[in-house]
C-alpha cells in the first residue's frame, strides 16, 4: 500500500517535471532537432533551387566534397587558420581583459564601464559592425592606415583584398567580437571566487601573478571549457561579418577568406545547390561534435561534473 | 435647441451615409482582380514598376469604357537590392511559400528558369503579337529556353565606355580631338592598350588617382575583351555546353595584366571595391576611364555621388563626361558592346498569367517606356518611342548611343554552368591583377576549376 502510494507520488512528480520541461523540449525539438534532421535528409538528396522537389541521392554529395571539390582543401585550410587564430586570441585576450576589469580594477563602476565598452561590438547589429570596419580600413578615409603610418608601417591599398592583410582582417573582425563575450564569462567567474581566497594568499605572501596562476586560472577551468567550446562552434558556423565586409562570396574567395560556412552559404543561396550545402553543413556538425568531445577530454569534463 | 441640432446632425449623417453607399454601389465594380509586381534594378530604374501601375490604370480605363465591371488592382513595387544572392533567396522563399507575385521585373531569369519558377508565355505573346511586333528578336531570344519563351524584355541596355573630357582637356587634348575620340574607337584605331597608355600619362601627370576602373564583381562588362572582341564565346547553343576558349581568355587576362601590373593604371584591388566608391571617384573626376553601362548616365543624375554638386546636373555630365563603345583588343579589330535587357517574367504561381503578360507588354509601350529611357539611360524596345518629342528632347543620351546597336553582341547562356563560371573567371582575374599569377597561369587555373566544377558540361578549346 505504501509502495503504491509512493509510486503514484513519484509518477506525479515526474509528470510535473515533464510538464515544466515540455516547452523547452518542444523548443529544442523545433529549433534544433528539426533543422538538424532536415539538413541530414537534404544532404542525402539532390535538392536544387527548391526544397519541395528532391530525390534520394545517396552519398553523392559527400563523395563530391571529399574527392572532387577543388575548393575544399583551400577552404579547409583557411577555416582551420581562422578558427585557430581567433580561439587563441580570444582565450588569451579575453582572459587578460577579464583579469584587468575584474581583478585589477577594484572600482565596480569603472570595471562595469570597461566591460560595457568592450561588449559594444557584440551588441551592434552585424551590418553596422561591418560598416564601421569598412570605414576603419578604407585606404582613403579610414583611420587604420594613418594610425599604422604613425608607427612607421605602410598600410595596404586594400585590407579587403591583399594577403596577408585580408587574413589579419578576418581574424580581427571575428576576434574582436569573441573577446568581449569571453571577457564577460571570465569576469563573472572571477567575481564568484570568494575574496577570502585572495586575502589568504596575500597574507601568505603570494604575488598577484601567483594568485592569478595558482588560484584564478585553476578555478576558471569550467568557464574556459564553455567559452572555448561555444566559440569553436560559433566560429565554425559564422560568415555574416565576412559576407558583410567583403561584400560577396566572389570577393571573399579572391581575398582568400572563403571559410567553410561562407562557401556553404554560396552553394545554397547563390547557386541554389541546397543538398550540397546541406552536406557541407553536416560535415561542420560532425567536426563540431568531435571537437567538443576532445575539449571534454582535455578539460576533464568528468571530474568537473563530479559532486564536490 | 440642442435637441433640434442633434436631430439635424443625425439626419445629415444618415443622408450622407446613404448617398455614399449609393455612389459606392454605382462606382465600385463587382469584380476586383488583385495583382502584384515586384521589380528590381538600379536606383534609376523605378519606372519599371511605375509603368506596370500605369499599364494597369490604362487597362482599367479600357474596361470601364467597355462597360465591364472588372477592374485590376495592381500593386507594383520597386526595390534596389545590391545583393543578387539576397534577391534569389527572397524569390526562392516566396516560391516555396506560394507567394510569388504575378510579375517579376529585373530578376535573374536564368536562375528562375532553371529552378522552374517561371511560366512559358509564348502562346500569350502570339495572342498579343501586335504589341510586341517591333521588339527586336535579339532581345526576345534572351528568354528562350528549350523552345519556350520565359520572359519579355523591359528595355535594352548596353555597356558604355565612359571617359572624363575634363581630364583629357588637361592632358592637352583640344575639343576636336575629344569629339573624335569615340569615332576613333569605333573604327578600331584605339585599343585597350592605347587606353592604358593615355591613362598612364594622366596618372603620371597627377591628373587622376587611377586611370581606369572596371566593375568590382562578376558581370558582363568584364568579359567584353573576351567574347565580344576576341572571338571567344562562353556557350555552344547547339551542343548546349559551356565553352572556354583559352586563346581568348589569355588575351583578356593580358589586357587586365597590362593595365594593373605593367602600366599600373588599374587598381590591383579593383575586385571588391564598393560601387559607391567607384561612382564617387568617377563622377568627381578622380578616374579617367570607367567600364560602365548606359544606365549609369541616369544614375549619376539621380544619386548624389558628386561631393559638391550632389546629383550631376545634365549640363555638367555633357560637358565633362564622354562615352563610346568598348575599344578593340587589337588595332583594326572591331570594338563592341554587350547589349542586354532586363526582364518582365511571369511566375508559375500567378493566377492571372495572361493578364500579367498583357500588362508587361503595355508597360513597355512608347508612351510609358519613354520615361524609363529618360531616367535610366536604357534604350527603348520600340522604334516608335524614338520618334516621340519627349524622347528627342529628354533622352538625348540614349539617342546618342543608338549607333551602339550596330556593334551589339549579346550572348544568352541558358546553361547552369553560367551560374558557376563567372566566379571562377573573377578568381583568375583577381590573381592576374594582383600579380599573383601570370595571364598564362591564370588561364590554367580557370580551366582546371571550370573542368572540376562543370565536368563534361564545358568544352575547352
Amino acid at each position: 500500500m505504501n509502495i503504491s502510494t509512493k509510486t503514484r507520488k513519484d509518477y506525479r512528480q515526474y509528470l510535473l517535471a515533464f510538464l515544466f520541461l515540455l516547452p523547452f523540449m518542444l523548443f529544442v525539438l523545433l529549433c534544433w532537432i528539426g533543422p538538424l534532421g532536415t539538413t541530414i535528409l537534404l544532404s542525402f538528396s539532390d535538392a536544387k533551387y527548391v526544397l519541395s522537389r528532391m530525390a534520394y541521392a545517396g552519398f553523392s554529395n559527400y563523395i563530391k566534397i571529399l574527392r572532387f571539390d577543388l575548393y575544399v582543401p583551400e577552404i579547409l585550410k583557411i577555416t582551420i587558420f581562422y578558427i585557430g587564430c581567433v580561439l587563441i586570441i580570444n582565450a588569451l585576450f579575453s582572459f587578460l581583459l577579464a583579469i584587468m576589469v575584474t581583478y585589477y580594477i577594484k572600482h565596480e563602476m569603472v570595471g562595469a564601464v570597461y566591460r560595457v565598452l568592450w561588449f559594444l561590438p557584440r551588441m551592434l547589429p552585424t551590418i553596422i559592425y561591418a560598416l564601421m570596419w569598412i570605414w576603419f580600413i578604407d585606404p582613403d578615409i579610414g583611420l587604420l592606415n594613418p594610425i599604422l603610418k604613425l608607427f612607421g608601417f605602410a598600410g595596404p591599398e586594400s585590407w579587403i583584398l591583399q594577403k596577408p592583410f585580408s587574413y589579419i582582417l578576418l581574424v580581427a573582425v571575428n576576434g574582436f567580437i569573441g573577446v568581449s563575450w569571453g571577457m564577460l564569462i571570465y569576469s563573472a567567474a572571477i567575481k564568484s571566487i570568494p575574496t577570502s581566497f585572495f586575502e589568504a594568499a596575500m597574507i601568505d605572501g603570494a604575488t598577484r601573478f601567483q594568485i592569478i596562476k595558482e588560484i584564478i586560472l585553476p578555478l576558471l577551468r569550467w568557464p574556459m571549457l564553455f567559452v572555448t567550446a561555444w566559440q569553436t562552434l560559433s566560429l565554425m558556423g559564422s560568415y555574416g561579418e565576412i559576407l558583410a565586409i567583403w561584400g560577396s562570396h566572389g570577393t571573399a574567395r579572391a581575398a582568400g577568406v572563403d571559410v567553410w560556412a561562407l562557401y556553404t552559404y554560396f552553394k545554397a543561396f547563390a547557386l541554389g545547390d541546397y543538398s550540397y550545402a546541406a552536406a557541407l553543413s553536416m560535415i561542420l556538425v560532425i567536426v563540431g561534435i568531435i571537437l567538443i568531445l576532445i575539449y571534454f577530454k582535455i578539460f576533464g569534463y568528468g571530474r568537473l561534473m563530479q559532486s564536490t | 435647441m440642442k435637441k433640434m441640432m442633434s436631430l439635424w446632425l443625425m439626419v445629415a449623417v444618415m443622408v450622407l451615409g446613404i448617398m455614399s453607399t449609393m455612389s459606392l454601389a454605382q462606382e465600385t465594380p463587382e469584380k476586383i482582380i488583385k495583382m502584384e509586381a515586384w521589380c528590381y534594378g538600379s536606383p534609376a530604374e523605378g519606372f519599371k514598376a511605375t509603368n506596370i501601375d500605369r499599364a494597369a490604370r490604362l487597362l482599367n480605363k479600357m474596361l470601364e469604357a467597355a462597360g465591364s465591371d472588372v477592374r485590376v488592382d495592381m500593386k507594383a513595387t520597386f526595390e534596389h537590392v545590391p545583393s543578387a544572392d539576397a534577391l534569389k533567396s527572397k524569390i526562392t522563399a516566396a516560391y516555396e511559400a506560394g507567394q510569388l507575385p504575378d510579375i517579376l521585373g529585373g530578376t535573374d531569369t536564368l536562375y528562375e528558369i532553371r529552378a522552374g519558377f517561371l511560366m512559358p508565355i509564348e502562346d500569350y505573346l502570339t495572342k498579343y503579337e501586335d504589341l510586341a511586333a517591333d521588339i527586336p528578336y535579339s532581345l526576345l531570344w534572351r528568354f528562350m529556353y528549350k523552345d519556350h519563351l520565359y520572359g519579355l524584355p523591359a528595355d535594352s541596355a548596353s555597356h558604355t565606355f565612359y571617359y572624363r573630357k575634363d581630364v583629357l582637356r588637361q592632358l592637352g587634348w583640344d575639343e576636336a580631338a575629344i569629339d573624335a575620340f569615340p569615332e576613333k574607337i569605333r573604327k578600331g584605331e584605339i585599343t585597350w592598350y592605347d587606353i592604358s597608355k593615355i591613362a598612364e600619362e594622366a596618372k603620371a601627370k597627377g591628373l587622376v588617382k587611377w586611370g581606369i576602373y572596371h566593375r568590382p564583381n562578376p558581370g558582363g562588362s568584364l568579359w567584353i575583351p573576351y567574347y565580344t572582341l576576341t572571338g571567344g564565346n562562353f556557350y555552344d547553343l547547339e551542343a548546349d555546353k559551356m565553352v572556354l576558349d583559352k586563346n581568348s581568355l589569355l588575351k583578356m587576362y593580358k589586357v587586365y595584366y597590362q593595365m594593373a601590373q605593367v602600366d599600373k593604371v588599374l587598381p590591383s584591388t579593383m575586385i571588391g571595391t564598393s560601387w559607391r566608391k567607384i561612382h564617387t571617384d568617377f563622377t568627381n573626376g578622380r578616374i579617367l576611364f570607367w567600364m560602365g553601362g548606359s544606365w549609369q548616365w541616369g544614375e549619376w543624375q539621380r544619386v548624389a555621388y558628386h561631393e559638391e554638386l550632389g546629383e550631376l546636373p545634365a549640363s555638367y555630365a555633357w560637358e565633362n563626361i564622354g562615352f563610346s563603345l568598348y575599344p578593340a583588343v587589337e588595332t583594326g579589330a572591331a570594338p563592341g558592346v554587350n547589349v542586354g535587357t532586363t526582364s518582365y517574367v511571369i511566375p508559375k504561381q500567378s493566377k492571372h498569367p495572361e493578364l500579367a503578360v498583357l500588362l508587361a507588354l503595355l508597360a513597355s509601350q512608347p508612351a510609358f517606356e519613354v520615361d524609363h529611357n529618360i531616367t535610366s539611360g536604357k534604350a527603348p524596345l520600340h522604334g516608335g518611342t524614338r520618334s516621340l518629342p519627349k524622347f528627342k528632347e529628354e533622352a538625348k543620351f540614349v539617342a546618342a548611343i543608338s549607333y551602339f546597336s550596330d556593334y551589339a553582341l549579346s550572348e544568352w547562356m541558358p546553361h547552369e554552368g553560367w551560374i558557376v563560371l563567372p566566379s571562377i573567371l573573377v578568381e583568375g582575374l583577381t590573381k592576374v591583377e594582383q600579380g599573383e599569377l601570370t595571364p598564362e597561369k591564370a588561364v590554367d587555373l580557370v580551366v582546371a576549376r571550370a573542368k572540376a566544377e562543370l565536368g563534361d558540361e564545358i568544352v575547352i578549346k
